[in-house]
């Protein structure tokens, strides 16, 4: 199997599955409980929260972990805007979110409340005009802009975005999921209230960490036990976390130049197709190093994907509705691309992949691609 | 190994298909197609056809089987093609038959131009249903199943020679309940799901609730007897189909039944029982299966009905015949299917256009 689907799941990473089996963690307790056991949970819990905090360069108490990155992204959005102090009103964000961020912002104006949409660019990339324009109007928004976008790869100018938030006093949520590094960055620097990060995108469990920054004011949206400083209740999720931060480790420590030589290989390839159109920012410093995506022709992406799974090639299209069937691109419509929306495939690459396995691939998807194009009938 | 792409709605029938098709050896793809409207959870309503629960029992039986398993989506030919055409046909005051149009416009197609990608030979769903190749005659026959309560050929008598030579029906040559003692014996988590009776895409059967929030140019009208007298309003042409007797909201002693939707003066006209006899039909939108035009056949008007014999008046690339039952039909219904017969096997078929 050649996997080339980081940016939806990034395989478990060794270290995660030896801490998962050491013998120790058979008699783990609550890690709110006070007998041994649960100091044991408590120990755990408290050193992962630390070894992120560390990692990014925040403190402690910034620190919120929960069961993933959509809550992570769902507190973020709901926290300051629900929040008493009523500081911040309304939120300003755009259509090449990660559902987590999208359909959070058309509940909330559905439900009456203001939300601006920012323009988007065909490379995919939020335009800062119109973020500026709408921050006149409303400058004391919640502003959640992504790091790189998971569909398509393009980085979104956040440094650009967080001096605009901040003259006018504006909150800044981004959802790093597919950015660690400019997580740390962000953090780091001073430069964002509220950051989102996924465990299982970095090699650990499915699990969140959303951090906040101290003094933006949360409401809590799962309530009951006053877990997680009264931001998160629900029993501590200790596995998770610790397996959040090896995997935030380990990614953060990691040379990104070999996954970067590995999709330079992978495009190279795929250029030469007939009709095979590169999605994102044209610049490679405008796009993430582990995210490929494409429209290849009129061909519609499920044919592609099943041929390839045959194959053995593990890759994906954008998103998928409840029942695993692909639906059109919202982002790839955002860019522009109306009608193609269908064809979106992304190759993402990881820790793991190495340049045999994607010229292995390369191949496997031109011979698919020619036989496809060559039939020239299925379509959308 | 040979390669099939085997449809899977997530019920007992095409599961089996599949478990039948891998025990023959063939190398099996599941697939399911994704049709009816995506309107968040169905949960709460009770399980519609193309429900997450739905494409979750496709999988795993799929997983059970040992085969891939891919979902389709064609939500969009399906409300341009099927639910469009749906409600269009009632504001016309006929009586379409969606599963019918699917067949034609969408399923099939889709199917084997999926399979053709995936490079397999053909195309298997659990239609019960026979295919036989006439092998002297380097032609395809299309049966009914040898479960002939179960029977489908009449939504699948639009088929054609190319699509016939490309698709297996495993599940005709079988009875429901032996499809699902085969289940049982495989351990198949379908084995006793419930029959899916209603429109996939009403999965709570409220078709009248359905056409309600979709119809455009329903107004009220007189409701008259065969002659001309009126005796009562109708809410919309839309919502009554010719034999209907319920709900009607007339009082007049004695069963009435609607005898013909008017669409020019909005009126629909009720009679008795014995009013609803028709002499004939005229069908168009034909398509025929064998190769030359039947006289005699016996004539399929209805899903639930098994045909009665009759005679056919037209040829082979006519664009309309005339069809003449030996004794008179009760309930023909404009847009409903016409499937001809001799025997077991499928000739052809059409849509009804006229009833006299």
């Amino acid at each position: 199997m050649i996997y080339l689907d980081y940016a939806a799941t990034a395989p478990l990473r060794p270290q995660v599955a030896e801490m998962l089996a050491q013998p120790s963690l058979r008699t783990l307790g609550n890690a709110s409980s006070l007998h041994r056991a649960g100091r044991h949970a408590r120990h755990l819990l408290e050193n992962a929260r630390e070894r992120c905090a560390l990692a990014l360069g925040a403190k402690v108490e910034e620190i919120v972990f929960c069961s993933g990155a959509t809550e992570a992204d769902n507190l973020a959005i709901f926290g300051p805007l629900g929040h008493p102090d009523g500081l911040h009103h309304g939120l300003v964000t755009s259509t090449l979110e990660h559902a987590a961020v999208y359909t959070t912002a058309r509940n909330l104006q559905e439900s009456g409340q203001s939300v601006h949409w920012l323009e988007v660019t065909p490379a995919g990339q939020i335009a800062l005009e119109s973020l500026s324009a709408l921050l006149a109007v409303q400058p004391r928004s919640l502003v959640s802009v992504m790091a790189v976008n998971n569909e398509v790869g393009s980085r979104q100018p956040v440094e650009q975005a967080v001096e605009l938030a901040r003259e006018g006093g504006a909150l800044l949520h981004v959802d790093a999921v597919q950015d660690p590094r400019k997580a740390r960055e962000l953090i780091t620097s001073g430069q964002v209230d509220l950051l989102t990060l996924s465990g299982h995108k970095m090699g650990g469990l499915h699990g969140g960490l959303l951090y906040v920054r101290q003094g933006v004011p949360l409401t809590p949206q799962i309530l009951g036990g006053a877990q997680e400083d009264g931001r998160r209740a629900g029993t501590s999720e200790v596995l998770r976390a610790v397996s959040l931060a090896i995997a935030l480790e380990l990614t953060l420590e990691e040379d990104p130049t070999p996954v970067r030589a590995a999709r330079d290989i992978l495009e190279e390839r795929l250029l030469e197709l007939p009709g095979a159109l590169r999605l994102g920012p044209i610049d490679n410093s405008e796009r993430a190093d582990h995210i490929s995506s494409w429209l290849f022709g009129d061909l519609s992406a499920e044919p592609i994907l099943a041929q390839l799974d045959l194959l053995g090639v593990c890759a994906s299209s954008g998103s998928a509705c409840s029942s695993h069937a692909i639906e059109p691109s919202r982002v790839v419509s955002a860019m522009g691309y109306g009608e193609r929306a269908m064809g979106l495939v992304r190759f993402s690459l990881g820790w793991k992949t190495g340049d045999d396995e994607v010229r292995r691939a390369a191949d496997l998807v031109e011979e698919t691609l020619k036989k496809m194009m060559a039939r020239e009938k299925v379509k959308r | 190994m040979k390669r099939v792409v085997v449809a899977m709605s997530g019920g007992v029938d095409s599961s089996v298909a599949a478990a039948l098709m891998k025990q023959q050896g063939y190398d099996v793809i599941g697939v399911t197609m994704t049709l009816a409207p995506n309107e968040g959870s169905t949960a709460h309503k009770g399980r519609g056809c193309c429900s997450v629960w739905d494409v979750t029992d496709a999988e795993k039986v799929a997983w059970k089987l040992d085969i891939p398993h891919y979902v389709f989506n064609l939500r969009q030919q399906f409300e341009e093609h099927v639910i469009n055409d749906f409600v269009a046909e009632y504001e016309k005051g006929r009586t379409p038959n969606p599963c019918r149009r699917c067949n034609q416009h969408i399923k099939f197609d889709a199917l084997l131009e999926h399979a053709e990608a995936l490079d397999a030979e053909a195309v298997v769903t659990g239609h019960y249903a026979r295919i036989e190749c006439d092998e002297a005659a380097n032609r395809y026959k299309l049966l009914r199943g040898k479960d002939i309560a179960k029977d489908q050929s009449y939504v699948l008598a639009s088929l054609t020679q190319a699509q016939l030579s490309k698709i297996r029906f495993p599940v005709g040559f079988y009875s429901k309940p032996e499809i699902r003692q085969i289940a049982v014996d495989l351990e198949l988590g379908v084995a006793h799901k419930k029959e899916s009776m209603d429109l996939c895409f009403i999965p709570d059967g409220d078709t009248a609730g359905f056409l309600t929030s979709r119809l455009q140019t329903q107004k009220p009208g007189p409701i008259k007897d065969a002659g001309g007298t009126t005796i009562g309003e109708h809410g919309g042409l839309g919502l009554y189909t010719i034999g209907q007797r319920k709900g009607l909201g007339i009082a007049t002693g004695k069963p009435r039944y609607v005898l013909e939707l008017q669409v020019a003066q909005n009126t629909l006209v009720v009679g008795d029982f014995d009013e609803l006899d028709k002499a004939g039909m005229t069908v168009d939108e034909l398509t025929w299966i064998t190769p030359e035009f039947p006289t005699k056949a016996d004539i399929q008007y209805r899903s639930t009905h098994r045909g009665c014999p009759g005679t056919l008046e037209g040829r082979l690339q006519d664009s309309e015949i005339t069809v003449r039952f030996d004794q008179p039909q009760k309930a023909i219904n404009p847009g409903q299917a016409a499937v001809f017969y001799h025997g077991d096997e499928v000739l052809g078929g059409g849509t009804i256009s006229r009833n006299f």
